[in-house]
């Protein structure tokens, strides 16, 4: 719950927006697994990792700027990084710029990465190098080159097995810039995505898992919390009226409850998705998963009035001149009362299960994150097929554990509030 | 037909109950309840009903409260002074008027919401009556009062009161509208027995002091003894002895009513059980299906042909005392 | 045949222990047909529950034995009870059985069932035959379903269950409230017969003294959960020797009386009784010593014993 809490109010709603905006996610690896993993297969899998290269000025002259930036880290895994970015915080005004990496063994990789930023692996700067050094050990140009060959280039061993081996220990690089205006405080940022993120992966445009998961859990939750209390307060109302006034309102009242509760869930609110083409708001799904599930608490209710009616103080109440409405406040609800709140609580995981199917089904309100709605990318983008299985457990997962808690709580409620036949 | 003396307050006359059961596919059964009930209950009198179950007692007792409307009869009270049918009134009309009679229930358990507050069991009845504030405050203390139930206890809630005590309650909720008539139906036969002289102590003083009339309808003939003025024997939803308590125990002269008295309790015969005139073990035949001609002829060890064709009428034999039997 | 020695039956609340049954001594002997009397939280269904050793949680034997022809049938492990002893040797007939049936089955099943379960060798249709025309009934009635039938046969179908398998005793809890007059009287005699010719011994429960004093060789009256007073029922109902049983005799509508009295008071809790007399807040003829010390058990006449100061006032 304080995670619910947390994402509710830390995460800005900017963030929200992003979600669904492909280029805010550049620089996350995409699709990769958790970083854990890590443990399991020889560290295969690096991490994300960015470089903030400030860039300071090193000449001048007449217009031309020219700022240098290095670093240095160390590579210890067996496993290539997926991919490189370059960034500049404020490329308007450079003219041109050149990448220089010393790998561990002393080879040099230089490259001219042009003004046109971000870099990326499959710029062609970046590419082109790549290109070069297949030939070099292979005797032919490849025809076209993937990232992962970039990678190789420049992360691998020298010499055939680039592919299959990394070149573990310190690399340094360098950039140098030429701009024609000042550059004040900008830096450079090398980001080398690794082949991990993070605590749950990330899905194919590189979002975090963890990410989504935090975002949506407090719009599920609210969304089922409201649907479960509308439809237990509607449901257990009705079906007591019902069952307290019997006779001829009894029968209408029934009726009209059956009809409702024979529609079927799923077609009827997809249906409903597509017949109001704007998409449905919070209020406008809640009010329609509640108008279906009302019934079911109906049911029940309506059975405790029957029994409560037929007590004999409701007869005395009714000979003492108790009006009919008094009884039913006096006697019928209190009654009523504990096992609502018991199914209030043990109904959100339905309503959860519910509205996540809707989402994984494309209904959902929009601008919202939903784990559904990760799911359904998930499955659009077949990563089970790709292996990608982070993407789905985690989302599925949460759907499950979600749901626990307030199945146990209820399922106390239910005990403890309940009556129960005791001896003497 | 009537006895000298004493002015009607309830009048019965040849009133019928008739309930139909059965479903759609099933045949359609006629339970007769009441099957043509003559009686009445004076002003300030005690009357017992004494039946089985399934002789239509709790009916009768309910057609006396308004609950129960009759298929066909006549009911006629005297609650206001002037003779009137209670249910040719309109609803209100009528639930007004029948606040005149209580109603005491058998189960003290069940017949107050074990969940309420004693001083809300009370006050709301007389809230929809339109007696609020003080002048309900004081009406509750009176009836308090009345059942000897000390006013601390109006801040309890039911459930931490004892069987007695509810049934004493019970009473005095009977009692918030200063009714002319009280309708117990069992009202001790669930206590137990350190209770019962309590509460038949307070149904008395409640008669003799307020000048209520009580109709207690019971299957104990003891309690009825040590009750009531005058006993209605009832069997299968007809009146088969009238009489007053004194007479009946002295002179029975009913069949089913020997049956009844032979059955009861006494602490005389130790050791002995005593022999029950019965035709034969024989089960008490259902409402749904009454015997032709006098409905007790199954059992009856003195049946003879007039018994099995005709259904002997209820004949004053002698005064005040009267039979339903071809042998008087 | 079965002698209880200082059973004490106890339930855990969060308030502190019932003391349901407190030290009570209580003798069954063959052919013998017992009454025990109390009112409602006198502890009499507790007790029979305990001797078939039906007590669960809350609830628990906090003392005493419970002898059954020389064995302690509370020492011994639960499934040797039940396989030596529970509806073998002993057999209990609750209050409204008679909704024990399952209206699903029809009666004979349901006797050949329990004639199963309990490792009955014979014939089984044999068998019931012969106990329902033991409870007087129809063997047509075997062949109906329980809801054909009236609550007394019932009941007496459900009596003829519990003397299945020849016990020697039969416990009866309230047998025959809800059951009309004429059905009553036969219960009575039912048990009367299976004493007289089948030497089963009756533990007849129940809260009207006036049932007992018909058929009863001997009675014993339950208070708050003590045995208050035993004897024969000439000496109980005549003599009563306990202040308490008088009450309660003077309390119960008879036909030979016009007026009853109720005993005033209430009882007393049984969480934390009184360390005196039980019932001397309610007493008519208290003395001082009753408030402060618990009463034994004085000898009255040869069987007949009462727990009360007045009956030894120098022992006080």
């Amino acid at each position: 719950m304080g995670f619910a809490v947390y994402a509710q109010f830390f995460i800005p709603t900017s963030l929200y927006k992003a979600w669904n905006n492909p280029a805010a996610w550049l620089n996350y690896p995409p699709h990769v697994p958790p970083y854990w993993v890590n443990y399991f297969n020889g560290f295969k899998n690096p991490p994300s990792f960015s470089l903030n290269l400030p860039l300071s000025l090193s000449t001048k002259s007449g217009n031309l700027y020219v700022y240098t930036a290095s670093a240095s880290f160390q590579y210890a895994y067996n496993g290539f990084p997926s991919g490189l970015t370059i960034q500049v915080s404020n490329a308007a005004s450079i003219v041109t710029s050149y990448l220089e990496i010393i790998k561990p063994d002393g080879v040099q990789v230089a490259v001219s990465t042009g003004n046109s930023f971000p870099v990326i692996t499959t710029s062609p700067p970046l590419t082109s190098v790549a290109s070069n050094l297949i030939y070099k050990y292979t005797g032919t140009y490849p025809a076209t080159v993937t990232s992962q060959q970039v990678m190789a280039a420049l992360f691998g061993v020298d010499g055939k097995g680039m592919f299959n081996e990394t070149l573990k220990g310190p690399y340094k690089v360098s950039v140098v810039i030429y701009s024609n205006a000042p550059l004040n405080g900008a830096s450079v940022i090398i980001n080398v995505q690794g082949s991990s993120y993070g605590l749950m992966g990330t899905d194919y445009d590189g979002r975090p898992i963890d990410l989504g998961i935090l975002m949506g859990l407090p719009s599920t939750l609210l969304l089922a919390v409201l649907t479960s209390v509308v439809s237990v307060g509607v449901g257990v109302i009705y079906g007591g009226l019902a069952g307290f006034l019997g006779g001829r309102k009894d029968d209408v009242l029934q009726w009209f409850m059956l009809v409702v509760l024979a529609l079927p869930a799923l077609p009827f609110l997809v249906t409903m998705e597509y017949v109001f083409p704007s998409g449905l708001s919070i209020i406008d799904e809640m009010l329609l998963i509640a108008f279906l599930s009302w019934p079911a608490y109906a049911i029940i209710a309506r059975a405790a009035a029957i029994s409560v009616r037929s007590l004999t103080y409701v007869e005395a109440d009714y000979i003492l001149g108790v009006p009919k409405y008094r009884s039913f406040f006096t006697h019928v609800v209190p009654r009523l009362l504990p096992f609502a709140v018991a199914y209030t609580v043990l109904g959100i995981p339905g309503a959860v299960i519910l509205i996540e199917t809707l989402a994984f089904l494309g209904v959902y309100p929009p601008g919202l994150v939903s784990w559904g709605e990760m799911l359904n990318s998930a499955e659009a983008n077949q990563a089970a097929l790709n292996g990608w299985w982070w993407w789905i457990l985690f989302p599925g997962i949460m759907i499950v554990i979600v749901s626990a808690p307030f199945v146990m709580v209820g399922y106390a409620i239910d005990k403890i509030v309940s009556p129960r036949v005791g001896v003497k | 037909m009537r006895p000298a003396g004493g002015s009607p307050l309830i009048e019965l006359k040849d009133v019928k109950v008739y309930f139909k059961k059965g479903s759609i596919f099933g045949k359609r059964k006629l339970i007769k309840a009441l099957d043509g009930v003559s009686m009445k209950v004076d002003f300030k009198e005690k009357v017992a009903i004494v039946g089985e179950t399934g002789s239509g007692k709790t009916t009768l007792g309910r057609v006396v409260v308004g609950l129960q409307r009759p298929t066909s009869g006549e009911v006629i009270a005297y609650f206001n002074g002037h003779p009137v049918n209670p249910y040719s009134l309109r609803g209100r009309a009528r639930k007004e008027y029948f606040k005149n009679a209580g109603m005491v229930y058998q189960d003290p358990y069940s017949a107050i919401d074990p969940l309420m507050r004693v001083r809300d069991v009370l006050r709301i009845p007389l809230l929809y009556a339109g007696i609020k504030g003080e002048e309900a405050e004081k009406r509750i203390k009176e009836v308090m009062s009345r059942v000897s139930l000390s006013e601390e206890y109006l801040s309890y809630y039911v459930f931490q009161l004892s069987g007695g005590q509810r049934q004493r309650l019970v009473i005095a909720r009977a009692l918030l509208f200063n009714p002319k008539l009280l309708v117990a139906d069992e009202p001790v036969s669930m206590l137990d027995a350190s209770l019962k002289g309590d509460i038949l102590d307070l149904l008395n003083s409640v008669n003799s002091d307020m000048g209520v009339s009580v109709l207690m309808v019971t299957h104990e003939l003891a309690v009825a003894k040590v009750f009531a003025q005058r006993i209605h024997v009832l069997y299968l939803g007809k009146i088969m002895e009238s009489a007053s308590s004194e007479e009946f125990f002295s002179n029975p002269l009913h069949p089913y009513a020997q049956l009844l008295l032979a059955a009861s309790p006494d602490l005389k015969h130790l050791k002995t059980i005593p022999e029950i005139p019965l035709k034969k073990v024989s089960e008490i035949p259902s409402s749904a299906n009454i015997p032709p001609g006098c409905r007790f002829h199954t059992r009856c060890p003195f049946a003879f042909d007039k018994c099995i064709k005709e259904e002997p009428p209820l004949k004053e034999v002698k005064e005040g005392h009267e039979v339903a039997c071809w042998l008087r | 045949m079965m002698r209880i020695e200082g059973l004490k039956v106890y339930f855990s609340t969060p308030k502190g222990d019932v003391r349901a049954v407190d030290d009570v001594d209580l003798e069954v002997e063959k052919g013998e047909i017992i009454g025990l009397v109390g009112e409602s939280g006198s502890g009499k269904s507790t007790l029979a529950l305990a001797v078939m050793r039906l007590i669960y949680p809350p609830g628990r034997i906090a003392g005493g034995k419970i002898i059954f022809e020389g064995t302690d049938i509370l020492s011994i492990p639960i499934n040797e009870y039940v396989r030596r002893f529970r509806w073998k040797k002993i057999a209990m007939v609750f209050q409204a059985s008679m909704n024990s049936f399952s209206p699903t089955f029809k009666i004979k099943d349901q006797f050949f069932e329990t004639l199963k379960v309990h490792g009955y060798e014979g014939d089984y249709w044999e068998r019931t035959k012969e106990l329902l025309s033991t409870v007087n009934l129809d063997p047509s009635i075997a062949d109906k379903y329980p809801h054909e039938l009236s609550g007394g046969q019932k009941q007496r179908a459900f009596i003829a269950l519990a003397i299945a398998m020849k016990p020697k005793l039969l416990i009866a809890d309230e047998p025959t409230t809800a059951l009309d007059v004429v059905t009553q009287i036969q219960i009575l005699r039912l048990f009367k017969r299976l004493r007289d010719e089948e030497g089963i011994s009756v533990l007849f429960i129940t809260h009207d003294i006036a049932l007992l004093s018909m058929i009863t060789d001997r009675i014993y009256v339950m208070y708050s959960g003590k045995v208050v007073e035993g004897g024969t029922v000439e000496d109980v109902i005549k003599t009563p020797a306990h202040p308490y049983t008088a009450a309660l005799i003077n309390s119960i509508p008879t036909l030979d009386k016009t007026s009853v009295k109720g005993i005033p008071g209430s009882l007393p809790s049984l969480i934390n009784p009184p360390k005196g007399c039980r019932f001397e807040p309610r007493c008519p003829v208290k003395l001082p010593v009753c408030s402060e010390k618990e009463p034994e058990m004085f000898g009255v006449g040869e069987k007949h014993h009462a727990a009360c100061w007045r009956l030894a006032p120098n022992r006080a």
